[in-house]
């Protein structure tokens, strides 16, 4: 995987393949710190011994199995408020990317895990750099299940699993820089509500009912939208309440 | 909601560092006022209908910078949060904190994580200076322009 993306205007034109690196996040956020990042730099790796998921979490993947990659955003067009945007352009980007092999089945769960049915075939993390009230840089880390055929963790699936084959990695890395690179044009030139339309319309249990469990309690309930804030909307019987990622757990 | 709830949340303003709290849902409105000789809270039911997870619907909340303190740190400037979310101070959860009091802070470094729905962001000092003051606990709530930490920029 050392060949140049040459698909793209900006996004990969500048990239950085490490056969292993603790985690490519952490990489781009060092660059960043050198002030040596560019727009649309990635980094990509075969191996991440310290694979970054959320805050203490891990992302663990097999080697040279799977995408693992990092790209740098100039995105001081978008405001600390709005950064739900970026979460979306992210989260749809992959998600289209995923559709071009697996048509539609593939949903985002709120707000930014890709799932093939009830199994996560990618996550995502977001680090932004954030100053003088703009946020100046945006890391956006992805990972994706793609040749690995066997999981410890029971819920991953991979694109291989699927499709019972085995993918060139390369080209998926490349279309999924295109993908990110449009998302974040329809970004940049006001296409804000479009890019929530299609969010919302391929959010995983969406308008269904189901079981969640928060504050120690469960309850049934429907995810009905996103607030600004991203805050996840579900109607109960009592009516309709938001959520905080930390306050939520899907369970069935 | 119920009355261990409002008190919480009175618990939750009065060491949240602000001086003053209005939140107005469909179902009540309260207002906290803190220095002031009573404690008014207003609670309008006007749907009685408790739901079966409270306090995890969005409320607006109207915040106002205490006058006390900008009296008494009139040379200080504060770094405020730029969105809803969680405050960090360090990090990953077994690091060193980024800033602590006394220390010096320069443009573009980074002084805390604001974490929102699973995204992290790193907050830059926008001043340069000697960290006085760190408002807020780590791990903990903060809201939109609340502020995060005082600094002395001379």
């Amino acid at each position: 995987m050392h060949k140049l993306f040459k698909h793209t205007v900006f996004v990969g034109r500048k990239a950085f393949f490490l056969p292993s690196c603790h985690s490519t996040n952490e990489v781009a956020s060092e660059l960043l710190s050198k002030k040596e990042q560019t727009n649309g730099m990635v980094i990509y790796t075969d191996y991440q011994t310290k694979g970054k998921g959320q805050r203490g979490n891990t992302w663990e993947s097999d080697r040279s199995k799977n995408i693992m990659i990092s790209m740098v955003l100039e995105t001081s067009f978008v405001e600390p408020t709005d950064f739900f945007n970026l979460t979306i352009v992210a989260s749809l980007a992959i998600q289209e990317l995923l559709s071009e092999y697996l048509k539609d089945t593939v949903k985002i769960k709120w707000p930014n895990d890709l799932m093939y049915e009830n199994k996560k075939i990618g996550g995502i993390l977001i680090e932004n750099y954030i100053r003088n009230n703009v946020i100046e840089w945006c890391i956006v880390g992805v990972g994706l299940n793609i040749n690995q055929e066997n999981f410890m963790e029971k819920r991953a699936i991979s694109l291989a699993n699927i499709c019972g084959q085995q993918f060139d990695r390369e080209e998926l890395t490349g279309l999924l820089l295109q993908k990110v690179e449009a998302k974040y044009y329809q970004l940049k030139r006001g296409g804000v509500k479009q890019l929530w339309d299609a969010y919302l319309a391929r959010l995983y249990w969406k308008d269904e009912i189901h079981v969640f469990q928060s504050r120690g309690q469960f309850f049934n309930g429907r995810i009905v939208g996103v607030a600004p804030t991203g805050k996840l909307k579900i109607e109960l019987d009592e009516g309709e309440l938001y959520f905080d990622f930390k306050e939520l757990v899907f369970v069935r | 909601m119920k009355a261990k709830e409002i008190r919480d949340l009175i618990d939750f303003i009065s060491n949240s560092g602000l001086d003053e709290v209005n939140i107005e849902t469909e179902e009540f409105k309260i207002s906290v006022k803190k220095n002031s000789p009573v404690i008014n809270t207003v609670v309008e039911a006007a749907n009685t209908a408790i739901p079966a997870v409270p306090q995890a619907t969005e409320v607006p909340v109207a915040v106002s910078t205490p006058p006390q303190a900008k009296v008494e740190t009139s040379n200080h400037i504060e770094i405020k949060s730029p969105m809803i979310g969680t405050f960090y101070n360090t990090p990953s959860p077994d690091a060193e904190a980024f800033v602590n009091i006394g220390d010096s802070v320069k443009v573009g470094q980074t002084v805390c994580i604001i974490e929102a729905m699973k995204l992290f962001n790193e907050i830059e000092s926008e001043y340069s200076g000697k960290i006085v003051k760190i408002l807020v606990e780590n791990a903990s709530p903060v809201e939109f322009d609340q502020p995060l930490f005082l600094i002395d920029p001379s």
